[in-house]
């Protein structure tokens, strides 16, 4: 059964340079938080497995590097996403202006099956630092105007909401799996589907005559 | 030099310098000025009737004599001043009663002059032969005659598996292949920016080459001789294409080619050709003894070393360049590589025959005394063949470098007045710099090293051989790292020839913002973290000096990330103007085009990884590809030289290797680690699990010389895996077969398909930006797009395009730029408002309109813009745009073809000279301020015209009459039909009418007297819609497809 089976999602985190990406991911994954993170160049990689709605789900989180110039190599990358992270910096506006940038990057190079429906999540980080520049109610807005995308103020230095945020990021890139699950699971029902589906069009036919 | 006298015309391009009773001295207008009119025009000229002749000339004329003899042409203004000192010394003429006799004398002298000196003076540009089959060329394919063949080759195109013999001829722009056989007519003509994959297959008798085309269109051609050669040609111009989509840079020859004489060129080839190889040789020139990117080979030729260390001669080749003597000899069984820089050369010697041979045709080289109490170092070539042409051409070249030298070293001493800053290592130990058993380590290796320099020289004229390789491979000593560096890198050159300029560009960067700036800014805490020398402001503060400092230097590459990590790390080994040189070499030499603003080289090279492991490790090759982890495992390695993959300790083994032997070593240990993990790599189910288990591995990775220290990463302590002396050993013992020259052939390819991909994506991008205006359809705009392609290398033929800089953020569509010229073209072929002999008038103002920051050019969008207001979009919006541009800011501005009606009929012309006149008249003063606010104005109503609340200024009675004008023209030019005319003249009589009754209402009601004449666009618009036939004509519904396929054809 599907639903037994040990599930592999993919994430991608993506957003400006200097965001909090990395930081973002090792808080996660390793519960801890330096300030000596290298900047990432080309990708960076972490597992982990969690527990979603009694499932062990294997969670492959990739980070990317932020600079624009890294963009054109996103395609080998975000091929085969289960869900994306959009990641600014509160403190930016800048970083949170380029969000529709990164959101058109990923539908374009990923190209999702159903890009209206591809599972986003968006995260505002450091929110612990005093010189905030963007407005909660702001992204707020800019998620809703993109089909209701869920919002997490975060904190990858003081570790609030991380484990929210992608626990949410999780569950929508399961969502996002078991689709795509389903049909790999049962290739012979399709087939048989597809057959008896066949059938009644010609049955159809048949009729018309 | 002298030519042989051919009857010239007096001619206003030509202005006098000298004269005497019977000669002219002549130097041509533009040539050597600025940007100025008449240097435009005349370079126009001359690439149109591809003349290209020498700026200074001499005539011979009679006084009383119509006719003017060209007798000696020289490219600079010293050798035509030898001349004529020559003719005024030589040549007594007043011993003629009869001007006649004077030029029978004067021309035979000549004559004869020219025949003496014919086999010494070099080869005209082209020979007979080849401009006969470039007349064919252009004849055939209809080519404008800036086209440059570059050669033509005999071969057979397949074609439904019947091969067609004809001839292939190869241009910098173009392939094409010609064959006429039974009646049968083939033609092909294939832009090397289309072609996406070249291969050649080597057959029993004949070789086939396969061309690719954008258009997914397969070509085949059959060759019986020269296929390498013919291969090897194609390589390269499709390799200078891509290049040029690259860097936005395209080929220009290289003229110091003419002045060189060469008597073994074969008299077949074409100039652009020799330019060619010459371009290649010298590339592989210097990439083999790692000198500046501008060294140009001068020649080759055998000869023997005399090892001083060995006290034997080593057979070899001697290379001679501007700045370079060097010497290579990698076939023996005992490699060894000798670069000895001119300026440090003293004194150049024969040595006379001695008995016992061993100085056979030899000449000794002495070099500058270093210090006192060093014996100035000796270098004796032996057996050289032309030993007495070889010494000319040296001493030659030290003429040159000492002319140069005395005129540019002057007061560059100021050095000192910045602080000497030194390696971060100094001031921030580690504790394993206090280890005593790594010390006694360092001081063994320094032992051997200095050793080895004992025997074969501590300078960069090192003598270096296998020994240096492994003492390389075991790891430079820290306190020789920087110097050897720099030496091996060949940065140490740029560094000498460049003094004060780190501390020039320092100064630069500390009072300017930017892009750049900001994003180093960001990354300079996240460069080297781990080393305390980046835990204090000191090591920060110049690795930001050394980051910006470059961004200044090369604003085409700004700041990359990876280049702060790169930087970082040679800050702590080298001062920051080693480090700056060190990492200029990198960016610009070593790796090139790694860090543009598309990283195009580092893709590249991961393509090229992809081909190394598929022929050397084909095993693991199949893991990969099962993992679908092709293409992107090794984008970090790369980037930072493996520097943020594994502890910089460890890495910095590789960094000595890099330095010292290229870019290969990347993949070398690339290899090497894919090579050791194949087990671990095998058992991995999915490109995850693979990544985890590489990076696992690489980061375990330590150096045996820091055996006690333990291994951490973000603080964690982790395992280790191999010592990276094993790794380079394994890399260097199990890869050996990949050289220089290998991966600089794989390169060529993969560009080709990397630079391709990436403008796919690039078009796609811009289709998909560009239909939200919905100015065209999709298919439209791709074929406006590939027609623009098309022509992009003609724009950069006749006009000036800077290369865009990388830091500013572009739209895709910025990164095309349309002159005036392609831009009339085109609105000409698709607008019906072009439609009217006034078009000039009408395309100027709207290009000027269109070209929102004035530089002289459109982007893509501005063009489709331009040309969708005036042909896709409904009628009513085409009259308005029709009567934006008769206001006046336009309009008064618009003076330009009444200035010269002469220059408008030439294409080229004409649009060099809207280029200028749109530059002149943004920085000139006659244009007044409230002009240009207008015409902002106006640019701001085509950027909102989606918005209807938008307002049209009002129209003067001026412009109203230039309006009719243009609607004269416009039905003028469709029928002459009566009615039609008269329809015109009634709806003009009605606007003027309006007009006046507008101006008596708002007289009337802001009670005032001297309001003007003027209607309003609404009441144009309205008017203008009653008349029928004006209506179709200029709402006909243009087809994009079909007028740009016409344009191509003709």
């Amino acid at each position: 059964m599907a639903t037994r089976k040990k599930v592999l999602l993919k994430v991608i985190i993506l957003g400006d340079s200097s965001v909090g990406k990395t930081s973002l991911m090792n808080q996660y994954v390793n519960k801890k938080f330096t300030n000596q993170y290298k900047a990432t160049i080309g990708a960076d990689f972490l597992t982990k497995e969690v527990m979603v709605d009694d499932r062990i789900v294997t969670m492959q989180i990739w980070d990317t590097a932020g600079q624009e110039r890294f963009q054109s190599l996103g395609v080998a990358f975000y091929r085969g996403a289960d869900c994306c992270v959009l990641v600014f910096d509160v403190t930016s506006p800048g970083s949170f202006k380029s969000l529709d940038g990164w959101r058109d990057e990923f539908l374009i190079q990923a190209s999702p099956s159903d890009p209206d429906h591809f599972p986003f999540v968006v995260l505002g980080n450091k929110v612990d630092l005093d010189n905030r520049a963007v407005s909660t109610k702001r992204a707020q807005q800019w998620c809703q105007s993109k089909n209701g995308l869920p919002y997490f103020e975060t904190s990858a230095k003081e570790a609030v909401n991380v484990e929210q945020a992608f626990k949410t990021i999780a569950r929508n890139a399961l969502a996002q799996e078991s689709d795509v699950e389903l049909y790999n699971e049962f290739p012979d029902q399709i087939k048989l589907d597809g057959g008896s589906s066949d059938n009644r069009s010609s049955g159809g036919d048949n009729c018309a005559c | 030099m002298w030519v042989n006298p051919k009857e010239v015309y007096a001619n206003p391009l030509w202005h006098n310098e000298k004269l005497s009773v019977y000669f002219l001295l002549q130097h041509r207008v533009g040539h050597g000025q600025g940007n100025k009119l008449s240097s435009l025009l005349v370079g126009t000229f001359d690439s149109l009737f591809e003349t290209k002749p020498s700026p200074y000339r001499i005539l011979h004329q009679t006084p009383k004599s119509e006719k003017c003899y060209e007798i000696a042409c020289a490219l600079t203004e010293s050798d035509i001043l030898k001349d004529w000192e020559w003719l005024e010394n030589n040549l007594d003429l007043k011993i003629f009663e009869n001007e006649d006799d004077v030029t029978d004398f004067v021309l035979c002298k000549i004559k004869s002059l020219v025949a003496t000196n014919a086999s010494e003076t070099p080869d005209e540009e082209n020979s007979e032969s080849f401009k006969d089959a470039t007349i064919k060329f252009h004849r055939l394919f209809n080519m404008s005659c800036d086209t440059n063949l570059v050669c033509y080759y005999s071969c057979s195109y397949l074609k439904n598996k019947i091969p067609h013999q004809g001839w292939l001829y190869l241009s910098l722009e173009y392939l094409c292949f010609y064959s006429y056989l039974f009646g049968i007519e083939y033609k092909i003509v294939v832009r090397w920016t289309d072609v996406i994959n070249l291969d050649k297959n080597t057959g029993v008798l004949t070789d086939t080459i396969k061309v690719i085309t954008r258009d997914k269109r397969e070509y085949r051609f059959f060759m019986f001789l020269h296929s390498s050669e013919t291969f090897d040609l194609m390589k390269q111009l499709v390799n200078l294409a891509m290049k040029g989509i690259i860097n936005d840079r395209w080929f220009n020859k290289d003229h110091d080619l003419l002045l060189k004489a060469n008597k073994y060129v074969l008299k077949k080839q074409s100039f652009v050709k020799r330019d060619l190889d010459a371009r290649a040789m010298s590339e592989s020139y210097r990439l083999l003894f790692r000198l500046p990117l501008n060294e140009k080979l001068d020649g080759i030729t055998n000869a023997s070393l005399f090892k001083m260390y060995t006290k034997k001669p080593v057979f070899g080749q001697v290379y001679l360049s501007q700045n370079f003597l060097c010497f290579n000899s990698s076939k023996t069984k005992d490699p060894l590589n000798v670069v000895i820089p001119l300026c440090d050369v003293s004194q150049v010697e024969k040595i006379e025959q001695n008995e016992d041979m061993l100085f056979d045709n030899a000449v000794i080289i002495t070099l500058k005394q270093t210090s006192a109490n060093k014996e100035p170092s000796v270098f004796i070539f032996s057996q050289i063949l032309k030993r007495d042409f070889f010494l000319k051409n040296i001493s030659d070249h030290l003429g040159s470098l000492e002319t140069r030298s005395s005129s540019k070293f002057q007061g560059t001493d100021s050095i000192s007045d910045s602080e000497i800053k030194q390696p971060l290592r100094f001031t921030f130990g580690t504790k394993d710099q206090d280890n005593s058993i790594i010390k006694i380590k360092q001081r063994t290796k320094e032992v051997n090293w200095e050793l080895y320099f004992k025997d074969h020289g501590d300078s960069i004229s090192m003598y270096k051989t296998k020994e240096l390789v492994k003492l390389v491979l075991d790891g430079i000593p820290e306190s020789l790292r920087s110097n050897l560096w720099l030496k091996f890198s060949g940065a140490y050159h740029d560094m000498v020839a460049n003094p004060g300029l780190y501390n020039e560009l320092v100064n630069i960067a500390s009072t300017t913002k930017s892009i750049s700036h900001d994003e180093i800014e960001r990354d300079l805490h996240r460069s080297l973290p781990e080393h305390p020398a980046f835990q204090s402001e000191i090591g920060i503060n110049a690795l930001r000096r050394v980051l910006t400092a470059y961004a200044t230097k090369n604003p085409q590459i700004g700041y990359c990330q990876a280049m702060n990590i790169i930087a970082s790390v040679l800050l702590i080994y080298c001062t920051e103007e080693e480090a700056f040189w060190l990492l200029a070499c990198i960016c610009e030499n070593m790796l090139p085009d790694y860090y543009n603003n598309k990283v195009v080289g580092a893709l590249v090279d991961q393509g090229v990884m992809d081909n190394l492991i598929a022929n050397n490790l084909p095993y693991i090759y199949d893991i990969l590809s099962r993992l679908g982890l092709i293409q992107m495992i090794s984008l970090s390695w790369f980037l930072t030289i493996f520097l943020s993959v594994m502890n910089y300790q460890s890495a910095i083994y590789i960094v000595d290797w890099f330095f010292f032997d290229g870019a290969k070593v990347i993949f070398q240990v690339a290899l090497s680690i894919l090579e050791m993990n194949h087990k671990r790599l095998a058992c991995c189910h999915d490109d995850g699990e693979a990544m985890q288990t590489l990076c696992n591995y690489l980061s375990g990775i330590y150096n045996e010389e820091f055996e006690q220290s333990d291994l951490y990463k973000d603080g964690d302590k982790i395992d280790r895996s191999v010592s990276v002396q094993e790794l380079i050993n394994n890399g260097y013992t199990k890869f050996k077969s990949v050289n220089s020259k290998m991966i600089e052939n794989l390169r060529v390819m993969n560009r080709l398909k990397v630079v391709q991909s990436l403008e796919d994506g690039n078009e796609k991008n811009i289709v998909r930006l560009l239909l939200q205006d919905n100015y065209f359809s999709s298919d439209e705009l791709m074929d406006l797009l590939k027609f623009v392609r098309e022509e992009v290398v003609s724009v950069h033929k006749r006009t000036h395009v800077q290369p865009l800089k990388a830091e500013t953020p572009m739209e895709p569509y910025e990164s095309y730029r349309i002159d005036f010229q392609l831009f009339e073209t085109m609105f000409m072929a698709i607008s019906p408002l072009a439609k009217n002999s006034s078009t000039n008038n009408l395309s100027v103002r709207l290009f000027k309109l269109m070209d929102m920051n004035d530089d002289g050019f459109l982007d893509f969008r501005e063009l489709t813009k331009a040309l969708g207001l005036t042909s896709t979009v409904d009628v009513t919006t085409r009259l308005k745009i029709l009567y934006l541009l008769h206001l006046s800011p336009l309009l008064s501005n618009d003076s330009l073809s009444s200035t010269d009606p002469n220059i408008s009929e030439s294409g080229a012309e004409y649009a060099s000279d809207a280029a200028e006149y749109f530059n002149t008249n943004i920085s000139s003063d006659i244009i007044c301020e409230s002009n240009l606010n207008d015409l902002q104005t106006l640019r701001s109503i085509t950027t909102n015209w989606k918005n209807s609340t938008i307002c049209l200024p009002i129209m003067s009675e001026d412009s109203f009459v230039e309006l009719c004008k243009t609607m004269y023209d416009l039905i003028g030019s469709l029928t002459i039909d009566q009615e039609m005319l008269n329809n015109i003249s009634k709806i003009s009589t009605n606007l003027l009418e309006l007009g006046n009754l507008n101006k008596e209402e708002s007289n009337k009601s802001e009670n005032r007297n001297d309001s003007e004449w003027f209607i309003n666009a609404e009441q144009f618009v309205a008017t203008a819609l009653t008349v029928q036939k004006l209506v179709e004509f200029i709402g006909a519904k243009s087809n994009v497809l079909k007028a740009l396929q016409e344009l191509r054809n003709i």
